[in-house]
């Protein structure tokens, strides 16, 4: 093979992963944590005996871990099976909560299609939906945040930072 | 980890596999192996295809398994997720639920109607036939129940309710990997009972048009459940289907240990022995002695089992599968014990003695 070949030929077997927004590679540190609880230590958390204490102190001892990270009490989290669950839940979980008097969701054009998916499907159940444009720059004009709040309006879903 | 090495140095013998059962080898080569994956699923590049290309495979390995075609099946985030999706996402107004289902059924609709099953644990054919009569319905129906082990007759029940126009939502979490899977309008699975990990399941759906997503955000699975899939979980999944533990061996160890307790304390009640049952769960009931108080008795003598539902704050509840099978107190009196696939003839004599033991202190005859 010529240095030409050669050379293409480096560049297809180490491809460059600019793709970190979708999803990023696990930590070798993370699967080092994991790896415990699939033999030695496995158990159900809800199971009272032993080892159902043991994966319940491992799952309490995570709930604090990620507490720390994010400043906010343990007990403010539920774990899920991902961000779409968390979004699907808190979105319905609001709007369809007993006693909830409050119809309306705001939020903005650039969401997730998880959120905006959501927030439609409850507009199609009566809900009602106002989605915000954002300005050149992406960001929100606070103003037309102000003038969409009003005392029907039960959550704003806004991202910190779009994807 | 301190806590670890403490848990593996620890001679311990563990009975409760209906609960979760540890991860094969295989599906934690599986798993290791997807996670150095760099690629969402849904992405165009090569990463993404990688990606996707184990999950596709993933999905043939489990639909051979299952019996089903590779797009029958929805991965979701466990059993709980997989019946949530059938009860939620169904178009069908009214929820018949076998009175023994797991709280993932009885939970999932507030107005959710019991059908009846009989002192064997079986589920009421005339009852149902009559709830059937008023209108269509999803009907959900554990294969095998979860404390008993009880094996429903699904071909028959399937035909009723084909038969009605309504559809039939099959709970397979204790079956899958120990029977062949039914056929069923909806069939739900959970990997972590079979050798997998925790956090990954199916549904499988014979006619997606019967179902609507619940989870939205992404179109994924054929736009039936939103979410980026997870992806060393549903590789692990597939890798835990392809194991075939002896079930035969099991059944064996199992039918021993419950004829050496008989022998050992007269008084005990085998519930759902006279039905046909998974070959590795036993619910032994011990008159006058709460399951609780048992199952503590069994832990500090280094057995694990459970007694009815064990419930997220660590109390137990009489079960109410028992209930359901007219009991009445003795609801309240009985433990599971449910053997994996390694557990070893040594565990069981060991058991037999500590249950025992444990019977002539507790319930003196």
């Amino acid at each position: 093979m010529d240095r030409d070949g050669q050379k293409a030929g480096a560049r297809m077997t180490m491809p460059l992963y600019l793709d970190y927004g979708a999803t990023t590679p696990l930590d070798p540190a993370v699967a080092a944590a994991m790896e415990p609880w699939g033999v030695a230590g496995f158990g159900n958390p809800h199971s009272a005996h032993l080892w159902g204490y043991h994966a319940k102190a491992a799952v309490e001892n995570a709930r604090d871990q990620i507490a720390t990270l994010l400043g906010a009490p343990a007990e403010t989290i539920a774990f899920t099976s991902g961000a779409t669950e968390s979004v699907n839940w808190a979105l319905k979980g609001l709007l369809t909560a007993p006693g909830q008097t409050r119809r309306r969701i705001v939020t903005l054009a650039t969401e997730h299609s998880c959120v905006l998916e959501t927030a439609h499907y409850l507009e199609s159940l009566g809900a009602q939906l106002s989605v915000l444009p954002v300005r050149g720059d992406g960001r929100l004009d606070v103003a037309d945040l102000e003038r969409a709040l009003g005392e029907d309006v039960a959550l704003v879903s806004a991202m910190l930072v779009n994807n | 980890m301190g806590e670890m090495s403490g848990i593996a140095t620890k001679s311990r013998v563990y009975l409760d596999h209906a609960a979760t059962a540890p991860m094969l080898a295989a599906a934690i080569a599986a798993m290791t192996e997807a996670a150095a994956v760099a690629g969402n699923p849904a992405s165009v590049h090569a990463g993404g295809r990688a990606a996707n290309g184990i999950i596709e495979q993933a999905r043939d390995t489990i639909a051979a398994w299952a019996g089903c075609a590779p797009g029958a099946i929805v991965f979701t985030s466990g059993g709980t997720e997989a019946l949530a999706l059938a009860i939620r996402g169904s178009d069908k107004p009214r929820l018949l639920a076998c009175a023994v289902e797991h709280s993932a059924v009885l939970a999932a609709r507030d107005d959710a109607v019991l059908v009846p099953v009989d002192g064997d644990g079986i589920l009421d054919f005339a009852a149902l036939a009559a709830l059937l009569a008023a209108g269509p319905a999803l009907v959900a129906v554990q294969h095998a129940n979860n404390e008993t082990g009880v094996i429903q007759p699904i071909a028959d029940i399937a035909a009723l309710v084909a038969q009605a126009g309504s559809l039939l939502l099959v709970d397979a979490v204790q079956s899958a990997g120990k029977l062949p899977l039914p056929n069923a309008d909806f069939v739900a699975v959970s990997a972590h009972k079979l050798g997998g990990p925790p956090g990954v399941g199916a549904l499988i759906v014979a006619d997606p048009a019967t179902l609507r997503a619940v989870q939205r955000g992404g179109g994924q699975e054929r736009g039936l459940r939103g979410g980026t899939p997870n992806l060393p979980g549903i590789a692990a999944f597939a890798a835990a289907t392809a194991q075939a533990p002896d079930w035969t061996r099991v059944k064996a160890r199992r039918d021993d240990l419950e004829a050496r307790l008989r022998a050992a304390h007269p008084a005990l009640v085998v519930h759902g022995a006279a039905s046909p049952r998974l070959p590795n769960i036993a619910s032994l009931g011990l008159p006058g002695v709460k399951g609780a108080t048992q199952v503590m008795a069994l832990d500090l003598a280094g057995f694990m089992v459970s007694a009815g539902a064990a419930c997220s704050s660590g109390k137990v509840a009489a079960s109410h599968v028992l209930a359901a099978m007219g009991l009445g107190a003795a609801a309240g009196e009985a433990i599971r014990v449910s053997l994996g696939a390694a557990t070893t003839a040594a565990e069981i004599e060991a058991f037999v003695a500590a249950w025992t033991a444990m019977a002539k202190r507790l319930a003196p005859a």
